[in-house]
This record gives structure tokens, C-alpha cells and sequence, in this order.
């Protein structure tokens, strides 16, 4: 701050020199923000070249891929183009049925999960009962006390679990961290509402349901995002209780089908097929995406704060 | 005027059990009509004291509220975690479950810290770690990189880009991820191989070479994961006080100036707090991905605690199943996780006044 003043009292000079410095700083400023910009585009157009890639290879006619590859080419088109191997998948009937599988497990599993998460979350937020703080330790306990792979698994079958898509549903539905993310947004609901609420009778059900929920929509869908999204996307799990092929969902199948391309002996046709079939996986994600980013970004943002 | 409403109210109270749901805009409304009949209540429900939560009558339904949560906590984390404890001292199999497989006191966790045959103890520790550790060494540097230069970029548009492309890998599957990976680095077919090939590399399946796995993976978490990490700072990043940068600026700071002495500092304690979090990590690595990318050629790198946990238990391998040793691995991990964060945490505190708890 003493600098501020001093370049007001200095003399013409003075000044010239410090506004020129002033300037030369701008520039420099400038450049390296042009610096930085192009750097980020640059960036997200090699974060971008995989998926991109994956999209022209996929479409691609087999020989001319192989040419193409032979030569050592920077491939930025399709090489020849032709549907078959993305037609040939959407044949397959498995793939439909398992996709079917991943939306009804997605559904379902995020459903129980919510279900779960509202009602603990709920009882979390509570306010001046001195037995929130154990439940809390409760909570927060199994963060930390995991069991092991074994023992899930063992857990799962002396369930009766076993090969029955209950096995992944419910074994796998809480999560504490995105309880206590959602304890956070029900935190912010101010204590007159609570106050008011209650004066005039209210139960902790009729409270939950009329005011903490509709309030906390933006938070709930977070949560149910995050849930959403490692139901979608999860196989490890799906693979070793489900143990059916008609119940597998679609990472499972995909995984399993990836493995028979793989295997068999066609190289560049495998390779087109293999991309194929990744594209069919993960266009659903892609068309979703831009829509669900900003409850990420949000959920992130809010988790940090706790 | 307020004998109505008064009347109201006490339909509503035995309304209770009715399921109508009353609109919680009415509520507020009500509540805003007697202030003061409020303020007298507030006066008195406040003698109570906070110990006993205020609206004693219903306060059975937190229990039961919880109940749901309780259950399957139980179920699924408390009694697995036990049944975790008393199989690392069994010599378990399925058929005699808990209760009936024979006690073997603590052979399990001897055979484990000692085995030498196919992978010794050491060998699985390193892999772990050195794989944790270049995981952590290239991707919290990026992550915090990226955040700042999204945050000092002024466009709008360029922001927008950097952030959909750097977020969009995460939502892909670890399946398709590391498929992708696997076809990259083919022989014959690979991209990879293919870039690398005009730099003279010669063409190999890069997966196989155990040397280059752990970067091949740490290279793969990068692109999967920077942008999802990256977000955690921006949210710092933006609770700085921007008259803290108009500040350095007058004092002559230029922009790399500022960011060490403003931006750095402001977003240290996030920084500390996700390095905790990830050390406590640094033992127990996720499995998906490594068993996924695991070959033949390269398991004398990727072979970790975890996928050999797996490949010890769980895997259709020839052989007997130790599930065991297995369930002594998986306690092993948690307690070292436990005991990892505990120690960064004091470590922390004395360095910094950031701490977890």
C-alpha cells in the first residue's frame, strides 16, 4: 500500500517511469495469459484424442485402417468408412438385455441408495438430542472399519445373496461419505423453519417430507448422481455375485466380449470391432454428460467445504 | 383473529396422522402471523435445555428413522468386519463357514508377511506403493496446475472447454478405460505404439513390459481423474479474497509473483487436507483397474495387495482358495489405512494448523 502513495507523490519522471513499468507488466500479463489459454486448448485436445480417435476407428473399414497404421499415419478421419462392425454389435441381443440390466440396477440401486442416505442424513441433521453425536461415530465408522474382499463376499453368500440381483443392490448402497455431503445441504435449512415447524405440530416424518426434501432437490439429485454413476459403470461386483449371463450388465458383458475379440486371431478387424463396441458403451454417458457436470461440480464444492 | 388460528392449530396437531400433507409454505406463512406468540414459546422451550431436544413428542421417529441406515450398517459393515477379524485366524472354507472352519492362531498372518513363493510380502508392499506413490506424484501436481490455469483463464469459453474435456474421462467406465489402454498399446494395431513408432520406439506390446506398467497406469489415472481432482481447488480457488491479488498487483507483483505469494497460500489448506486423505490411501490401491490391465508379462509390477487378495481367493485358479490369508490381507489394509492417516494427520498438525480432525 505504501507503494500506491508513493507513486502519487512522486515526481513527472517518476510517474512516466512507473506507468511504462505498469505497462510492461500488463503485457507481460497479457502474453502469459494468451499463454495460458492456448495451453488449456491445447489440453483438452489431447484429453479429447483418445475418445476421438476411438469414434473414426470405429467406423473405419479394416484395410484401410491397416494401411493407414502400416504407414505410421496420424489418423484424424475415418480410414474408408463403414457401419458394419457398430451394426453388427447392435444385433446382439445380449447387449440390449444387458443394457437393459445396467438402466433397471442403476434405477433400482440409486433408489435404495436414497433411500438410505435421506433418512440417516435426516437424522444426522438433527439438532439438540445428544445421541446425534454417536450416531455420527457410527456413521463415520464405517468409512474406515471396510471389510475386505473376502469377507464381502462371504457376507453376501451366508446372506443368501448369492446370483440374485439383490446381491449388488443392497450390499453396496450406502455410501457415509455422500451421507454426510448430504447432511451438509440439509444443515443449511435454517433452525426457525425447524422451530416453526414443530410449533405448529409437525413430526419428524411430516418435516422430512414436506420441508427437508423439497428444499434439498439440488443436493439429493447430487447424491443421486454419484450413486448413479458407479451403479452405471460398476462390473467387479456384477460379475462375481450376479454369476448368470442373463443377469450381467453391460460393463460385465462388455468386458466378457472385449476378452473374446481379444482372443480371437483377426487384428485389425478385432481392433475396429473392439472400438465398436466401446463406442455403444459409452455413448449413453457422453449424450448425458453436459447435463449432469454442474452436479458434480457442485457436489465437489460442497463436499469440500465439509 | 387469533382464537381462529389458534383452533386452526389444533387441528392440524391431531391432523398429524392424517397423511394430507400441509404445504410447508403455509407453515412459514402461519409461523410469520404471531411473532410474538412465538418469541414467549421460544423463551420457554429454551429452558428445556438443548440436551433434551425440543419436541420430546416425536422424537422416537429420529430412531426409527435411522433404523434403515442402522440395519444395513450392521449387515453389511459391522458384521462382515468381524467375521474379517475371526477368518485371518482361521484356516476358512465355505463349506464349515465361520463357526466350524479349524482355528489356526496366528499361521495366516505369519504366511503372509513371510511367503516367498509366487510373490514375498516385500514384493507386493513395493508394487503397492511404488505404483500409490507415481499415482500421487504425477497426478496432485496436475491437478492442482489445472485448476489454477483454468481459474486465471479469462475466457469464458476456453474455461468451458478445459473443464468439460478434463471432467468428460470420468464417467467412463473402468472396463472401457482400460480396454481402451489395451488396445492403445498393441503391437501391431496400437495408437500408442504407433505415435511412439516415428520416434524410433520399436512396435511392441507395451503392456507386457513390466517396467512400463506403472507408468502406463499412472498415465491412465491422469487422464481419467485429473479433471475430477481439479475441482476440488477450483472451489478453493474461488474463495480467495480477490482484493488480495489487487493488493499484490499494486505492490508490483506480476502474475507468477502473485500466484506464489496469494494463490498458493489461499488454497494450502485444501491442498494439505487432499494430501492427507490420499496418503491414508497409499496402501490400499483400487483393484478393478490393475486386475484389468494385468498380463502375464507385466504382474511382477502390477501384482499389488489387493489383486493378489483376489487372485489368492476369488479367482477361478487351480488350486486351493486361501481364504484366510486372504481375509488377513484385507484386514491388514484397512489397519494400515487407519494408522497412516492417523500419523499424516499429527504430522500435519504440527507443521501446518491444517488438520483432518
Amino acid at each position: 500500500m505504501k507503494n500506491v502513495f508513493a507513486k502519487h507523490q512522486s515526481t513527472n519522471s517518476d510517474q512516466v517511469k512507473s506507468i511504462s513499468r505498469f505497462k510492461k507488466k500488463l503485457t507481460a500479463d497479457y502474453i502469459l495469459s494468451i499463454v495460458n489459454n492456448v495451453l488449456l486448448i491445447v489440453l483438452s485436445l489431447v484429453m479429447l484424442y483418445p475418445i476421438f480417435y476411438i469414434f473414426i476407428s470405429s467406423v473405419s473399414n479394416p484395410i484401410n485402417f491397416r494401411e493407414a497404421i502400416n504407414n505410421n499415419k496420424f489418423l484424424i478421419i475415418p480410414q474408408g468408412f463403414t457401419m458394419d462392425y457398430i451394426v453388427d454389435h447392435l444385433k446382439n441381443a445380449d447387449i440390449w438385455r444387458a443394457y437393459g440390466n445396467t438402466l433397471l440396477y442403476t434405477l433400482l440401486g440409486t433408489a435404495i441408495s436414497l433411500f438410505l442416505s435421506i433418512t440417516c442424513a435426516y437424522v444426522l441433521s438433527r439438532r439438540g438430542m445428544k445421541i446425534i453425536k454417536v450416531i455420527t461415530v457410527i456413521v463415520v465408522l464405517t468409512m474406515w472399519l471396510k471389510p475386505g474382499m473376502i469377507a464381502t463376499y462371504t457376507n453376501i453368500q451366508n446372506l443368501g445373496l448369492m446370483g440374485s440381483m439383490l446381491g449388488i443392490l443392497i450390499p453396496f448402497a450406502f455410501s457415509a461419505y455422500n451421507v454426510i455431503l448430504l447432511r451438509t445441504y440439509f444443515s443449511t435449512i435454517p433452525t426457525d423453519i425447524d422451530e416453526s415447524a414443530q410449533l405448529d405440530g409437525a413430526s419428524h416424518f411430516r418435516m422430512l417430507t414436506s420441508i427437508y426434501i423439497p428444499a434439498s432437490i439440488p443436493g439429493i439429485t447430487t447424491i443421486g448422481l454419484f450413486y448413479a454413476i458407479e451403479r452405471w459403470n460398476g462390473y467387479f461386483w456384477a460379475e462375481l455375485v450376479l454369476q448368470k449371463d442373463k443377469l450381467y450388465p453391460l460393463q460385465v458383458l462388455v468386458k466378457k466380449l472385449l476378452q473374446r475379440i481379444g482372443d480371437s486371431g483377426n487384428l485389425f478387424e478385432g481392433t475396429v470391432s473392439a472400438y465398436a463396441l466401446i463406442i455403444i458403451a459409452i455413448v449413453p454417458i457422453m449424450l448425458i454428460f453436459p447435463f449432469i457436470q454442474k452436479y458434480f461440480k457442485k457436489g465437489v464444492m460442497v463436499g469440500s467445504v465439509k | 383473529m387469533d382464537t381462529e388460528v389458534l383452533e386452526n392449530q389444533s387441528v392440524v396437531v391431531e391432523d398429524s396422522v392424517v397423511t394430507e400433507q400441509t404445504d410447508a409454505v403455509e407453515k412459514k406463512e402461519k409461523s410469520s402471523k404471531f411473532k410474538a406468540f412465538e418469541e414467549k414459546f421460544k423463551l420457554s422451550m429454551s429452558e428445556f435445555g438443548k440436551g433434551f431436544g425440543r419436541n420430546m413428542k416425536y422424537n422416537w421417529q429420529i430412531y426409527v428413522l435411522f433404523l434403515p441406515a442402522l440395519i444395513w450398517m450392521i449387515l453389511f459393515v459391522f458384521v462382515p468386519f468381524i467375521s474379517n477379524v475371526l477368518m485371518s485366524f482361521q484356516d476358512y472354507s465355505t463349506s464349515k463357514g465361520v463357526f466350524g472352519s479349524p482355528f489356526v492362531g496366528f499361521k495366516n498372518y505369519i504366511d503372509f508377511f513371510t511367503m516367498q513363493y509366487p510373490y514375498s510380502f516385500l514384493s507386493l508392499l513395493g508394487n503397492t506403493l511404488l505404483l500409490n506413490v507415481l499415482v500421487l506424484v504425477i497426478g496432485f501436481p496436475a491437478a492442482i496446475l489445472l485448476a489454477i490455469m483454468i481459474y486465471e483463464s479469462k475466457s469464458k469459453v476456453v474455461k468451458g472447454i478445459a473443464q468439460t474435456t478434463t471432467f468428460l474421462p470420468f464417467f467412463i467406465s473402468a472396463v472401457v478405460v482400460c480396454n481402451m489402454t489395451i488396445e492403445f498399446l498393441k503391437a501391431d494395431t496400437g495408437v500408442i505404439v504407433n505415435i511412439l513408432s516415428w520416434f524410433g520406439v520399436p512396435r511392441s506390446n507395451l503392456l507386457d513390459n513390466a517396467a512400463a506398467f506403472r507408468w502406463i497406469y499412472a498415465l491412465m489415472e491422469l487422464w481419467q481423474t485429473v479433471g475430477y481432482n481439479s475441482l476440488i481447488y477450483l472451489a478453493a480457488l474461488s474463495a480467495i479474497d480477490t482484493s488480495l491479488y489487487e493488493a499484490a498487483s499494486m505492490d508490483g507483483a506480476g502474475k507468477f509473483r502473485q500466484i506464489f505469494h496469494v494463490t498458493l497460500p489461499g488454497i494450502a489448506p485444501t491442498i494439505i487436507i487432499t494430501l492427507i486423505l490420499k496418503i491414508g490411501k497409499l496402501l490400499s490401491m483400487g483393484y478393478e483397474k490393475v486386475l484389468l490391465l494385468q498380463t502375464a508379462g507385466n504382474k511382477s509390477a502390477s501384482e499389488i495387495i489387493s489383486t493378489y487378495v483376489y487372485n489368492v481367493s476369488l479367482a477361478p485358479l487351480v488350486g486351493q482358495s486361501n481364504y484366510g490369508m486372504a481375509a488377513t490381507i484385507g484386514l491388514f489394509d484397512a489397519v494400515v489405512a487407519i494408522v497412516l492417516v492417523t500419523i499424516v494427520n499429527k504430522i500435519a498438525k504440527k507443521v501446518s494448523d491444517t488438520q483432518l480432525w
